[in-house]
């Protein structure tokens, strides 16, 4: 009663839980926060109690920077959580920062996007982690079909629609029509793999080891997935493994794109599972309209030309694909007192 | 000249070109026939030529066509942006948005959930407006009305010069007394009876004649020096003050006392909670062996002792035993009743 009371006095969210960044949609406000998924825990005596020392950006610059007694970790891996009671602080700590103008502690009614293949251990794992941070009621839907909700791709049409959301941890791929996945999966590849691909490749190549932070840096600057008719370069520092000294080297974009070559293939391969699998009018549909790519992978350099190479299909980026899926959540979530849910789960 | 700047100046110019014909535009400069640009972009021919003649029917929804419009700018190595936005203004003024396809907003559900918003606010502040007004009433009842407790009483009833909330010196000198005996036993004087100074047994005094009273309020106070109502000698000092000054009243019939005395004499330390009938706390607290504690109230009484061995407890100048009620732990919890036939305890 009391919960449902307070809840007059919080806003409905709709949370984009990711590996590299969450997202938080206010319903009648639009995306108010995105911050990175990264969370600085305080530890000053061995079995001592951990506090919280910073949450979002904050924790982020202080990842790989730390001393002995802080440690910032990305409780979200894969698309799902890693760390129960971090993720639930987290989430509690954002919940909290998106009503800071209230008096009453807040308890909104919170809508959460999950991959599509996520478990339903994982699934509950999400739910209790919101409840644990003060939601009132927990609604859950899945990645693709917010993406494509807010890519604004009409799904409600008898109509196939195909959507590639490259997320930090996996990258699903879905074909919808008539309000419904037909066809969806997902692979535990994305950005991350991505970072990690690049520092394998400066390790194995250049005997240099650059950290999480540095090679994320490459890949936004110079990281491309398809040859393009300009080649890129970019200084990188690093600890070389046989000197043990700090070294500067250079980068340029083919060899990233050699990097990448692993991460990428399977994402391709992703796709082209899933058009085998879609229902041939489905297929016609995806073929005549093309794939669309959201998520924070589709920011990739030529990742689009890549796909449409290997598909034969037209490939369009959705307008700010890193967004899509938080904007799909919020326009969810302004249904969300209609009786009839095409969407949503909420037990 | 930038690509952005000759579009910008072709969208600033009344007679420049649409969407679709900057798009043609771009390709013919590059010199690629559209059946080739279709094939680099994996579209159908007839799709790529709607776009450019703007042909809303042949297209698909909003999110492709921006999509196409996009790829298609990055193909030639144009920034998309001036291309995209281009087309936007055009399908703006074509159809709305379909990202809500589908999806019913109802923004005046949103706008009624606001309105509740308000009025449960306001709601809740008249609620706690109430809440505060009662319990100020609540607070400031026991002053006025006649049975209050011993430490309100004393400053209402019996100002000392120097208090504000009671009523005033004047006011008790001209008002005809009200002869609310018996109110003096109210409180003990710890510190005379810490001393160890023998104690009158406050129900061995008759209740104080009302003139007297009255005499004594219009007079030099209680004690002189703010120690209220006492018993024992303090309240035999009482008497003897001349009321000087006063004019003596006429001696209204003594009303009938409706309060009882309990005097509760302490030969240990123990905690002493005592409630009359109407769940008003008499005492509360610790007291220390030699302490004398007078209290008054209607009954019956609620009576909670810590130590009851320690306690010797009179009602009305009657001795109570307290042994019966004792508990395993030396604790006792009782009720005192007058209206019982047994007696005076219960």
């Amino acid at each position: 009663m009391f919960s449902r009371l307070s809840g007059l006095f919080s806003n409905d969210i709709s949370i984009d839980l990711g590996t590299a960044n969450t997202l938080i949609n206010v319903r009648g406000k639009g995306i108010v926060l995105n911050e990175p998924s990264v969370v600085a825990i305080r530890q000053d005596r061995s079995g001592g109690p951990k506090s919280i020392e910073a949450v979002g950006t904050a924790a982020k610059m202080m990842l790989g920077r730390t001393p002995e007694n802080i440690t910032a970790i990305r409780p979200m891996k894969d698309g799902v959580i890693a760390d129960f009671t971090t993720t639930e602080k987290m989430l509690q700590y954002f919940i909290r920062k998106v009503h800071q103008t209230k008096l009453l502690r807040p308890s909104p009614r919170v809508l959460i996007c999950v991959p599509c293949g996520a478990t339903q251990v994982e699934r509950r794992a999400i739910r209790e982690s919101a409840l644990g941070a003060g939601a009132r009621r927990v609604y859950l839907i899945e990645e693709p079909i917010a993406a494509a909700i807010g890519a604004g791709l009409p799904i409600d049409e008898p109509h196939g629609s195909m959507i590639l959301d490259i997320g930090g941890g996996t990258s699903e791929v879905a074909v919808l029509s008539l309000n419904g996945i037909v066809y969806s999966a997902s692979v535990r590849i994305g950005g991350d793999k991505f970072d990690e691909a690049i520092i394998n490749y400066v390790r194995r190549n250049y005997g240099v080891l650059i950290g999480e932070a540095t090679a994320e840096k490459v890949k936004h600057t110079i990281g491309a997935a398809y040859p393009g008719k300009e080649v890129l370069e970019m200084e990188v520092k690093g600890r070389n493994l046989s000197e043990g000294v700090p070294r500067s080297f250079t980068l340029n974009s083919n060899e990233i794109l050699e990097a990448l070559q692993e991460p990428l293939y399977g994402i391709v391969s992703a796709v082209k599972t899933a058009l085998e699998a879609t229902p041939p009018e489905l297929g016609a549909d995806v073929a005549e309209r093309g794939i669309v790519l959201t998520g924070g992978g589709a920011l990739l350099r030529d990742i689009d030309r890549l796909i449409m190479e290997e598909t034969g299909i037209p490939v369009v980026i959705a307008e700010d694909p890193l967004t899509s899926v938080a904007r799909g959540g919020g326009r969810v979530l302004e249904t969300l007192d209609q009786k009839k849910q095409h969407y949503l789960r909420s037990d | 000249m930038s690509d952005s700047t000759e579009v910008a100046q072709l969208r600033a110019d009344p007679q420049g070109l649409g969407p679709g014909e900057m798009l043609t535009q771009a390709r013919e400069e590059h010199d690629i026939p559209i059946e080739e640009m279709a094939r680099r972009l994996r579209l159908p021919v007839t799709t790529l030529r709607a776009l450019e003649e703007c042909d809303r029917g042949r297209l698909p929804e909003n999110a492709y066509v921006l999509g196409y419009v996009r790829a298609f700018a990055r193909m030639l190595d144009l920034d998309p942006e001036p291309y995209v936005a281009a087309y936007k203004s055009w399908l703006g003024e074509q159809t709305p948005a379909s990202g809500t396809a589908g999806l019913d907003t109802r923004s005046g559900q949103r706008q009624g959930a606001r309105r509740a918003r308000w009025i449960l606010m306001v709601l809740l502040a008249a609620m706690a407006a109430a809440a505060g007004l009662w319990w100020w009433q609540k607070g400031r009842l026991p002053l006025l009305s006649a049975p209050a407790p011993a430490g309100d009483r004393r400053a209402t009833v019996w100002p000392d010069g120097g208090e504000a909330d009671g009523p005033s010196r004047e006011a008790a000198e001209a008002a005809p007394v009200v002869p609310s005996a018996p109110r003096e036993p109210v409180s003990s004087a710890p510190d005379s009876e810490a001393s160890g100074g023998p104690v009158e047994p406050a129900a061995a005094r008759t209740p104080e004649p009302a003139p007297q009273a009255a005499v004594a309020a219009a007079g030099q106070g209680i004690g002189g020096a703010g120690t209220g109502m006492e018993t024992g000698p303090a309240a035999g000092g009482r008497d003897t003050a001349s009321p000087q000054g006063a004019e003596p009243a006429p001696a209204p019939p003594p009303a009938p006392s409706e309060g009882h005395r309990l005097v509760l004499r302490f030969k240990a330390q123990s905690w002493t909670e005592v409630y009359d009938s109407e769940g008003k706390r008499l005492l509360f607290d610790l007291y220390k062996p030699g302490q004398v504690k007078t209290v008054e109230g209607k009954p019956p009484f609620r009576i909670r002792l810590g130590f009851a061995d320690g306690v010797e407890l009179l009602y009305d100048g009657r001795p109570v035993d307290v042994s019966r009620y004792v508990r395993q732990d030396k604790t006792a919890r009782f009720t005192l009743d007058p209206d019982e036939s047994t007696g005076a305890e219960r």
